[in-house]
């Protein structure tokens, strides 16, 4: 509750104040795109350079900052999989072998373009230091991140916020040999659930392999969930 | 009948509920049998087709009560079998009848799971549970119907079970009690514990007990098991054993895990060798008593330890590399080895001189319990190397992966390489291949009779398998 009171103080007294800090935006980031806890359904399109494209529907649960679940709905040869965040863990659970193994943030998420860190760790504020930069965009406010640690998916980030409401519009990922890797696009702004605004869509596009691009469509959020710790545990995949 | 009860359950499930799924494969496959090895190769088919409908249907009773059904029926064909004939030339056999050849019912999961509370969860029915690290093996898994090496996703058959766990933030805790399936007829068990009075085996009850502490520690998986069975899969009366298993990923990419099952003494069979030198020393041993096979190690108090130890490095183009070690401490010696070779070697000279006599169940020769599997993996020796390499999104859905299973005493081993085509989201093309070596001449035990060389992995009864599978999900 603290990171929106903050962010609604921030932004009722935003004409008398000076631009929010790089904290704030990234509080901000945070809040927006992975509040406390919540539960959504979303659908992710990975277009490939053949032109076609694949299409995941999947259930996903978030309780705190770290915790995250996510049951995989559609296609049929994916339907049962299962993927866990608790902390730093990450689970992925597949119903052939009957068992949860473990994976790392960088791995890609259904071999798409975004990786597992992207969907299930949005904690920018604890994983990375910011520091504001000139924007060159008009009505934006441009954040440079950089990872605190090894363990990231990005060794740097460069993010553009809504100077409005702080809401992301453009985001590019760096690895650690300074190049490009994705870039993403935030848009179809949408109040998902009470109060709570939020783009519904993000397309995150292969700066590697141009003609790759993963859309990330949010259809439906429920921030009012109250969810047992227990559904974020390893024995609980699979049931 | 069975199976088509049990059928009729599953599709009356299915429509009550709005959670069903499943795959259609279809399987051909064509085998070079080793027909003048030691294995008799009879019964082994060197070209198959098989058809599997799979379903898996999940009924919700209540907000956290499902019924959940895994259940896969299996028809084959089969043709082309290759044998030896008395003057121990390869001919082809007439069309035989096997039974592994059969139509067969595979219920690989049916429980019934309801949630007390957040904490408390009881399950019974045909469940696969797996408690340790282990990806191409499970030392721990003294439950299952063994899963293959080259491909741990195909086995999905578990055991019987009352289950009760205990999950916590951190902490997990699971009892359960499994009764061995003593009789079942095309994968449908009608006798569980004991044995019926019309056939009285042994008046004994067939069972497991286990319990399990699970605990995230320190960003890793940590398994403590305890065991208590009898007769369960094996011939240990009383038989207490500890498991323990760990999982951890290293420097954001490498997974380290470990798995071990300590228990006294060792149920496999062992050949006597004094008695297979030749067919006098058979005759001599039976004339004073002596098996020429027996357990002698099922009552010993030593502790015969399994462990596996591996590592999984993640690359950034998501392929994989993952490596592991098995130790067993109750595989057989080079000596034991030889003994087992001196048996094999002795029928085969008895089948060719018309005996009616068959032979082992050896590494590949054998079906296990569930669906068919392409490999099946049952070690004889102490030290084995797997290694599996697997390259995703070749050209966007096109997965390569590869296999290799080495016996580190006498360094034959198998290959399987895999190339896997997602054609579509529902549909995936595979051709994968299975190829064994015999490793250095020197390494390995000597055929007697003929003054060959064998190793673990020249006894299997194929010299190559290669396969094309197409699996449609729905």
């Amino acid at each position: 509750m603290a990171p929106r009171l903050l962010a609604a103080c921030l932004l009722a007294s935003a004409p008398a104040l000076a631009e929010p800090t790089a904290e704030q935006i990234l509080a901000r980031y945070d809040e927006v795109m992975g509040p406390r806890s919540f539960e959504a359904e979303m659908a992710m399109t990975a277009h490939r350079e053949d032109g076609s494209s694949r299409a995941y529907v999947m259930r996903v649960l978030k309780s705190g900052t770290d915790k995250f679940r996510i049951w995989f709905l559609e296609p049929a040869s994916v339907k049962g999989q299962e993927m866990l965040r608790n902390g730093d863990n990450l689970w992925l659970y597949l119903p052939n072998l009957k068992r949860a193994t473990r994976i790392a943030n960088r791995d890609s998420f259904q071999g798409g373009d975004f990786n597992n860190a992207d969907v299930l760790r949005v904690n920018y504020a604890a994983d990375y230091e910011a520091k504001l930069a000139p924007s060159g965009e008009p009505d934006t406010s441009l954040v440079e991140l950089k990872a605190r640690s090894a363990s990231t998916a990005y060794d740097s980030i460069k993010l553009w916020v809504r100077k409005a409401d702080l809401l992301p519009v453009r985001g590019e990922y760096f690895g650690s040999s300074g190049q490009m890797i994705r870039s993403a696009e935030f848009s179809d702004y949408q109040e998902l659930s009470k109060g709570y605004v939020r783009p519904a869509r993000v397309v995150m596009r292969n700066e590697l392999v141009k003609a790759r691009k993963s859309e990330l469509q949010v259809r439906k959020m429920n921030l009012d969930v109250e969810v047992p710790p227990q559904r974020f545990t390893q024995a609980d995949l699979g049931r | 009948m069975r199976a088509v009860f049990l059928v009729a359950v599953l599709a009356g499930a299915s429509g009550l509920a709005a959670e069903a799924n499943g795959y259609l494969a279809a399987r051909a496959q064509t085998t070079r049998v080793r027909a003048l090895g030691l294995i008799p190769t009879d019964e082994l088919p060197q070209q198959s087709f098989l058809l599997e409908v799979n379903a898996q249907v999940r009924h919700s009773l209540a907000e956290r009560s499902f019924v959940y059904g895994d259940l896969s029926l299996v028809g084959q064909l089969a043709s082309d079998y290759r044998g030896a004939d008395r003057e121990g030339s390869e001919v082809t056999l007439p069309p035989r009848d096997v039974r592994s050849s059969h139509p067969r019912v595979s219920l690989n999961e049916l429980y019934l799971s309801h949630e007390v509370r957040p904490e408390l969860t009881l399950l019974a029915g045909k469940k696969r549970v797996v408690w340790g690290s282990g990806l191409a093996f499970n030392p721990t898994d003294i439950l299952n119907p063994a899963k293959d090496p080259t491909d741990p996703t195909l086995q999905r058959a578990g055991a019987y079970m009352l289950l009760v766990e205990v999950p916590l933030e951190t902490l997990a805790f699971s009892f359960l009690a499994s009764p061995a399936v003593l009789e079942q007829d095309a994968g449908i068990p009608f006798r569980m514990l004991t044995y019926p009075e019309w056939d009285p085996k042994d008046s004994q009850y067939h069972y497991q007990l286990a319990a399990r502490g699970y605990a995230l520690v320190a960003d890793a998986d940590v398994n403590l098991m305890l065991f208590f069975g009898n007769r369960y899969q094996d011939d240990f009366e009383r038989k207490l054993r500890f498991g323990a298993s760990f999982s951890k990923v290293y420097f954001t990419d490498y997974e380290l895990h470990l798995e071990l099952l300590a228990q006294s003494g060792s149920s496999r069979d062992r050949v006597e060798g004094r008695c297979v030198r030749d067919a006098f020393s058979v005759l001599g041993c039976l004339a004073e008593g002596t098996p020429v096979v027996s357990k002698p190690l099922l009552e010993e108090k030593t502790i015969l330890p399994k462990a596996l130890v591996g590592g999984r490095r993640m690359f950034a183009d998501d392929s994989l590399l993952s490596l592991e070690y098995l130790y067993q401490a109750d595989g057989y010696t080079h000596e034991e080895q030889q003994a087992l070779v001196d048996a094999l070697d002795l029928l085969r000279q008895a089948r060719r001189l018309g005996l009616p006599i068959r032979g082992f169940a050896l590494p590949g020769a054998g079906a296990a319990e569930g669906v068919p599997q392409r490999f099946s993996f049952e070690p004889l020796g102490r030290h084995y190397l797997f290694a599996t390499y697997q390259k995703p999104k070749i050209r966007d859905d096109f997965t390569f992966a590869a296999t290799g299973i080495v016996s580190l005493e006498d360094l034959s081993g198998l290959l399987a390489p895999s190339l896997s085509w997602s054609a579509k989201d529902w549909l995936t093309l595979t051709v994968a291949a299975f190829a064994s070596w015999p490793g250095p001449s020197g390494l390995g035990t000597e055929i007697r009779s003929t003054g060959e060389r064998a190793s673990e992995y020249s006894l299997l009864p194929l010299r190559y398998r290669a396969l094309f599978e197409a699996r449609a999900f729905y």
